[in-house]
């Protein structure tokens, strides 16, 4: 899988590559819209990362310049601009998603997996993890073959996990997820506990076992290790 | 009190002083220029009266005259005879008016032809309270002329003079400094009133040039703040990838609160100086009964969890027209407000007509004085994770859009009514 970010704080591009590095990915970086826009239409992707605000030019117009390239390549905007019309413009202009700053590194793979979903497999996907499987276009999930009986918000919540699987996830960024801009409502990050707990009764009634470790006073982290 | 009153209240006072003096001026002069014609009158009938009997004794020729005018007494020869003369007032009774009148006399003697006379020549006297009665109701008249000028010139003066200065007040007391416009003063020839423009004016640049300095500068930093944000939270999350122990994690896990926690009120932040900045302007008719409806589904696991009771009174055909994206943040922010600090098991109401839409929830007492609620950074429980920007993000959506909004606390139910402007 390769993917370009486009993204001109340095420090910022550094994390964003490595961290998807580490994941599996092959990852180009551009830190100005010149060199993006040479990349964009030497080198093919499968998706970029496009942070709208660069000091040469608009990433928007690099989302164009990759519809009019790569038609199959999937596109997320960073934007440090969290304005309605900025998300609104990006998502008509063709880009897959939207992410505004400052977000999780665990969120971008989420928000990157689902997009090579839709793209890739033109959303037959099915993702595994020992014996539970979800099919996201569906909102279903199954145990050993045995559909459970979840909510929307439990069925994010296992497919977050196990696209962060191995890996510690605090609580607020699971808050962050489910509810987005109401985190602050939430008022507690017990609600992601009544959660979690209802999740992984679902699981085990079902015969799965109990991949979920929780860290205390930080979050769960889920692994068959 | 108004200053033109106060102003003509100092004017009709010295006039009526002036009046007053005036009148005692023109008693004296004209009690002094009377008392001098009398005299010189009766001067020239002493000196008539001697001229006739120096020529003859005959009293003959003063027969012509009244006897009020001239009264000559023959004295006897052998009468110890000295010249005096002597000026006197003494009262007449006239026969025909049937009551005394005044006289001014002047009484002298003499030694004519060898024959002594007592001889008093008068002159009729005006009565001196009916000079001061002439006087006062001259006066009067004079003072209520002068009332009625002041009247009528202090109306053209109010209406006309000052009409600047109260335009220029008006202007003052409308005007906000994040206005875009500037405020416009009448132009006026007086010179003051051209000077206090002028002083307000660049008093107003001046103050303007700072707030809009301090908003810019404002605006930048919360901006600016993201990307160092979005670094330090990547970085820990990096951090986090590394084999940490528990308590590491923990201590990276603490940071990262805090991070997110900066990062929600930098977006709130940025959100209410938005409002503000009116930069949500395309509005449209909105169905807030839909509206609400929909937001709602997002809030209904909260208030499963909190076991809040909803009830609701919605007139589906009220409608307001405004920007939709702010619409929602509005009712997103009273619904969560309302759930916020709600009790356990408490209720929730919201009542739709279409004149205002009320929220009523139960809660705790506030502990700050309600009409700071609307301020920023007030919250009702300092420990609490809440950023105390709720209210401030619904009052400045409620003052772009020409909304009324009223808190009140009464019996346990905290009430928020939005009143819709009138049609």
């Amino acid at each position: 899988m390769k993917i370009l970010v486009v993204e001109d704080e340095e420090e910022l591009l550094d994390s964003i590559s490595t961290y998807l590095t580490k994941e599996g990915y092959l990852c180009e970086r551009a830190s100005t819209y010149t060199t993006a826009n040479q990349k964009i239409i030497m080198f093919s992707y499968d998706c970029c990362l496009i942070d709208i605000g660069l000091p040469d030019g608009n990433g928007l117009k690099l989302i164009k310049k990759l519809k009019q390239y790569q038609p199959n390549t999937g596109s997320i905007i960073i934007s440090a601009r969290h304005s309605l019309d900025d998300k609104v413009q990006g998502l008509d202009i063709g880009a897959d998603d939207y992410l505004t700053k400052p977000f999780h590194l665990q969120e971008l793979n989420a928000r990157l997996k689902s997009v090579f979903r839709r793209r890739m497999q033109q959303g037959n996907s099915v993702i595994c993890f020992e014996e539970i499987k979800l099919v996201p276009d569906t909102f279903e999930a199954y145990v050993h073959e045995k559909l459970l009986q979840l909510t929307k918000k439990e069925f994010d919540l296992l497919l977050y996990l196990i696209n962060n699987r191995n890996r510690v996830i605090p609580k607020q960024n699971l808050a962050e997820h489910l509810w987005g801009d109401y985190i602050d409502e939430v008022g507690s990050l017990d609600f992601v506990y009544t959660h979690i707990k209802n999740l992984r009764k679902k699981i085990l009634e079902s015969g799965g076992k109990d991949y979920l470790k929780t860290i205390y006073g930080v979050g769960y982290k889920f692994t068959n290790a | 009190m108004r200053l033109l009153y106060k102003h003509s209240r100092y004017i009709l006072l010295t006039n009526l002083l002036i009046l007053l003096l005036g009148g005692i001026l023109f008693y004296v002069l004209f009690n002094y220029i009377i008392d001098r014609n009398i005299r010189s009158t009766l001067y020239e009938r002493r000196d008539f009266a001697r001229e006739k009997l120096a020529f003859s004794d005959s009293l003959y020729v003063f027969q012509n005259f009244s006897y009020h005018i001239f009264s000559i007494k023959r004295l006897p020869k052998e009468y110890p005879f000295t010249v005096t003369e002597q000026i006197s007032d003494t009262a007449i009774f006239d026969p025909l008016r049937k009551e005394a009148s005044l006289y001014r006399q002047l009484t002298f003697t003499d030694n004519l032809r060898g024959q002594p006379f007592q001889i008093t020549v008068r002159r009729p006297l005006i009565d001196d309270f009916e000079i001061l009665r002439g006087i006062v109701a001259s006066l009067l008249v004079l003072a209520m002329v002068l009332g009625l000028a002041l009247y009528f010139s202090n109306r053209i003066v109010s209406k006309k003079l000052w009409q600047p200065f109260y335009i220029t007040l008006s202007t003052l007391k409308d005007y906000q400094l994040d206005e875009r416009i500037e405020p416009q003063f009448p132009k006026t020839n007086v010179r003051e009133f051209n000077e206090l423009i002028e002083a307000v004016t660049r008093l107003i640049e001046r103050t303007r040039r700072d707030y809009l300095n301090l908003k810019e500068y404002s605006e930048n930093t919360t901006h600016e703040i993201q990307t160092p944000l979005a670094i330090i939270q990547s970085k820990l999350e990096l951090l986090q990838e590394h084999d940490l122990s528990i308590e590491q994690l923990q201590l990276v896990n603490a940071a990262n609160l805090a991070v997110s926690r900066l990062a929600r009120l930098k977006e709130t932040l940025l959100l209410l100086v938005r409002i503000k900045n009116n930069q949500y302007i395309d509005a449209q008719p909105v169905e807030v009964a839909k509206l609400i409806a929909s937001r709602l589904a997002y809030f209904e696991e909260l208030m499963e969890m909190k076991q809040i009771r909803l009830s609701k009174q919605l007139d589906e055909q009220a409608k307001l027209l405004i920007n939709l994206p702010v619409a929602e943040i509005l009712v997103d922010n009273l619904i969560s407000n309302a759930i916020k600090y709600n009790i356990p098991g408490g209720e929730l109401t919201l009542e739709l007509t279409n004149t205002m839409l009320r929220i009523r929830n139960n809660g705790k007492a506030p502990t700050k004085p309600t009409s700071t609620f609307f301020n920023r950074f007030v919250k009702s429980d300092s420990n609490s994770r809440s950023l105390g920007l709720g209210l401030s993000i619904v009052k400045a959506i409620c003052e772009t859009n020409q909304l009324s909004v009223e808190y009140h606390y009464q019996d346990n139910y905290h009430q928020i009514s939005i009143y819709f402007p009138g049609q």
